[in-house]
């Protein structure tokens, strides 16, 4: 009797014991290595090498990690791209030919680090199939060579950050609407399918940023006017209101840009800080307007002067992120809003509302309102009356953002309309990327309206589709 | 209890074994908030390089780099923390940050800074359960699942693990029915998690394949996700583990975020 309780108590016990084993996963390696059994998928796992005593090991991968880092001080590693891209205009186009858009394009990009600066360049070549002139111009991006970058950050005090040079700037928060921001853009390469990067033209300018616990300041000072990268007819057809037409080569924009060092300057200041989730910011900036606005009395295009003054505000909200900025635009040239030749005064504000809709899908919402402060005395200046003009123009967007096949691929479309001036711009793209060198891109620009004169309508004939091809490299 | 089992109980726990008894006087909040702390909160802050190998079901490789930073808010274990993440790799995304301020009372706080544009976006995302930056990872993988967020259950004790049955207290918010974690009774450390679906199958598991002390913390170095849904897993692997740095004031915000702090984050 003894001993068949013996044999079941043994059995009941190696029964548990292998129905035991059969559960659990085994030690990975580093977890008390000696309990550790052969793996088995489904058993329990093995414990990890090196959670008890293992303290050498962690000690040689920190020396690795050490002899790896010994070479700051060196260029560490250039990335960069090749990208070539072709678009066609599926509208036809007096002005132009079908293909708006066809170049190779090379990227290298680079860091130099040491303690306290890091050095940081960007240089793109570009084959242009378009142009017939290669001559360079660095400020307006024409020519083979485009610095994107050419800066240096320096930390001379704990809360000052300096980063002088060639940079790109952002602010804000609109989606693709800039309020207060009021440095360069490239609607021109925005438009013809080149990659989204390029809606920001570099800027020369010292960038002074201050840390506070109350308050962060950035201080950005242009000391020569950088203008946007403006239509001037030759890539795209636009709207000239002298010749009340949609023109092209024919009536290329040459305006005068004020370029004098250190007296057609431009001040930008952003005084901002963080109030729980919520971002709060406030700006400034005196220069001038960023694209050709008005005239001069011989009829040629120019950049009046411009302060801006806003406010921004941006944070959580019903599952979403909410965002709310208004500026007000100082028309310095004319204040009083008389002249005809002169952009009037503007308040311009905006809200957004952007919020995850199912998985790896966003959707987005902004309503936009562009207000003339002084409309009537504008129009009743007006020398040629015949245009239909209106005080405000109300803008609304809708954005839907998809990702798929495991965040390789993704689908966007944001769609902006003007209720009330009646026109219309689609961009949709879809990205692909086929590992981690290659990438496949395509997109549609399309703009329709009835009036030759509207901000989007004007495009019309200039509506795309474009595919691209990216090779990334890195050393 | 006779004098005999007295002296072997008393003898199991000076020599350390573990005992059914003794296993028994730990509840199950204590040891999913031990294992918790011990994956997510060890120290006041920590660095690292991780390395992302993401292998599909026809074994494509993709592979993804960055160096993390995070810090305890108040120094507390299973309260909020603030990540700062910087990609070196794949070359399209160099230089691209991240920043979390992970809230364990509300939706997590995120900021991407794309460089070439100088745009700092907030991110409205907030399921938690959603892949990392393409990988088999979730964010929550990566930044830590609040152990309040689930009803746990010891269902077993073993002599190396607590086996623990986890199920969501909303149902809705997760995509799995409940997983089964096995926590390394001496460390901590959770060395499996299976999720299981609908259909009582496992889809998913976490595995912990390599563990090395660093500054006197047990640390998963290597360790994996494999989906057996689509047939892809995603290999994580960390370098240059450090704890207890000294963090500038100022790192977890938009400062930084515009401006990496290179020499922190070993990229100097």
């Amino acid at each position: 009797m003894r001993h068949i309780a013996v044999i079941l108590c043994v059995t009941v016990f190696l029964v548990l014991l292998g129905g035991a084993e059969a559960q659990l996963p085994s030690l990975p390696t580093g977890l008390s290595p000696s309990q550790q059994d052969a793996p088995d998928d489904t058993d329990p796992p093995e414990l990890p090498s090196g959670l008890f005593g293992s303290d050498e090991i962690g000690q040689s991968s920190a020396n690795e990690i050490d002899s790896e880092t010994s070479t700051q001080g060196l260029i560490t590693g250039l990335t960069g791209f090749v990208d070539w891209r072709v678009g066609s205009r599926f509208r036809t186009n007096p002005n132009h030919g079908t293909t708006l858009l066809h170049e190779l394009r090379g990227q290298v990009r680079g860091d130099w680090s040491t303690a306290d600066s890091t050095m940081s360049f960007a240089v793109d070549l570009i084959l242009d199939d378009l142009v017939d002139s290669r001559s360079i111009d660095l400020n307006a991006g024409e020519g083979f060579v485009d610095i994107r970058e050419a800066n240096i950050l320096l930390r001379p005090a704990g809360k000052l950050d300096l980063k002088l040079g060639r940079q790109t700037l952002t602010w804000g928060t609109g989606d693709l609407i800039f309020l207060n921001d009021l440095f360069p853009k490239d609607y021109v390469s925005f438009f013809n399918g080149r990659d989204e990067e390029y809606l920001k033209a570099p800027s020369d300018v010292v960038r002074a940023s201050l840390f506070f616990n109350v308050i962060n300041i950035d201080v950005i000072y242009v000391p020569q006017f950088d203008p946007d990268r403006f239509f001037t007819g030759e890539r795209l057809s636009y709207y000239n209101p002298n010749l009340d037409a949609i023109v092209g080569p024919n009536a290329v924009i040459t305006p005068t840009i004020p370029d004098r060092w250190f007296q057609d300057d431009e001040m930008a200041v952003r005084v901002y800080r963080q109030l729980g989730a919520f971002e709060l910011a406030g700006y400034a900036y005196r220069g001038f307007w960023k694209s050709p606005a008005g005239q001069s009395a011989s009829s040629i295009p120019i950049f009046p002067e411009l302060s801006v003054y806003g406010a921004s505000a941006r944070g959580p909200v019903l599952g979403g992120i909410a965002s709310a900025e208004v500026a007000y635009y100082d028309s310095l040239n004319d204040e009083a809003g008389r002249s005809p030749q002169i952009p009037n005064s503007q308040l311009r504000w905006l809200v957004g509302f952007e919020r995850e809709a199912g998985s790896n899908r966003m959707i987005g919402v902004q309503y936009y309102q562009e207000r003339r402060m002084q409309f009537d005395s504008w129009a009743n200046n007006q020398s040629a009356p015949t245009r239909s003009e209106d005080e405000t123009r109300h803008l609304v967007s809708a954005r839907i953002t998809q990702l798929a096949a495991n965040q390789n691929l993704t689908l966007s479309a944001i769609a902006f309309w003007s209720p009330n001036q009646d026109d219309l711009y689609l961009r949709a793209t879809a990205q692909f990327k086929l590992n981690d060198i290659w990438r496949i891109d395509g997109g549609v620009n399309a703009f329709a309206g009835p009036r030759d004169d509207g901000f989007f309508s004007q495009f019309r004939d200039n509506s795309n589709i474009y595919v691209g091809v990216r090779r990334s490299f890195a050393t | 209890m006779n004098a005999l089992t007295k002296i072997l109980i008393a003898g199991a726990a000076i020599l350390g074994v573990p005992t059914a008894a003794a296993a028994q006087e730990i509840d199950v909040e204590t040891i999913v908030h031990n294992a918790s702390a011990q994956a997510y909160y060890q120290g006041e802050n920590g660095r690292a390089r991780a390395r992302m190998t993401i292998v599909d079901s026809q074994d494509r490789e993709r592979i993804r780099e960055f160096t993390i930073l995070r810090t305890d808010v108040g120094n507390e274990d299973n309260g909020d923390q603030k990540f700062f993440v910087l990609f070196s790799r794949p070359a399209d995304v160099n230089g691209t940050s991240f920043l979390v301020w992970k809230n364990t009372q509300s939706d997590d706080d995120r900021w991407l800074y794309l460089p070439a544009l100088d745009l700092v976006r907030r991110i409205a995302a907030s399921d938690e359960r959603t892949s990392f930056v393409g990988s088999h990872f979730f964010y929550e993988d990566i930044s830590g699942r609040s152990p309040v967020e689930d009803d746990h259950e010891l269902v077993e004790t073993t002599d190396l693990y607590f086996v623990v049955e986890s199920r969501p207290r909303d149902p809705g918010a997760a995509e799995f029915v409940r997983y089964r974690s096995y926590i390394h009774r001496e460390s901590f450390v959770p060395v499996r998690i299976d999720y299981y679906d609908a259909d009582d199958t496992v889809y998913r598991s976490y595995n912990a394949l390599e563990v090395e002390t660093h500054d006197g913390y047990p640390t998963v170095i290597a360790s994996e996700i494999v989906d057996s849904r689509t047939g892809g897993r995603t290999l994580l692997r960390f370098e240059d583990v450090s704890y207890d740095i000294d963090l500038p004031e100022g790192v977890f915000q938009e400062r930084y975020l515009r401006n990496p702090p290179r020499a922190l984050l070993g990229q100097q």
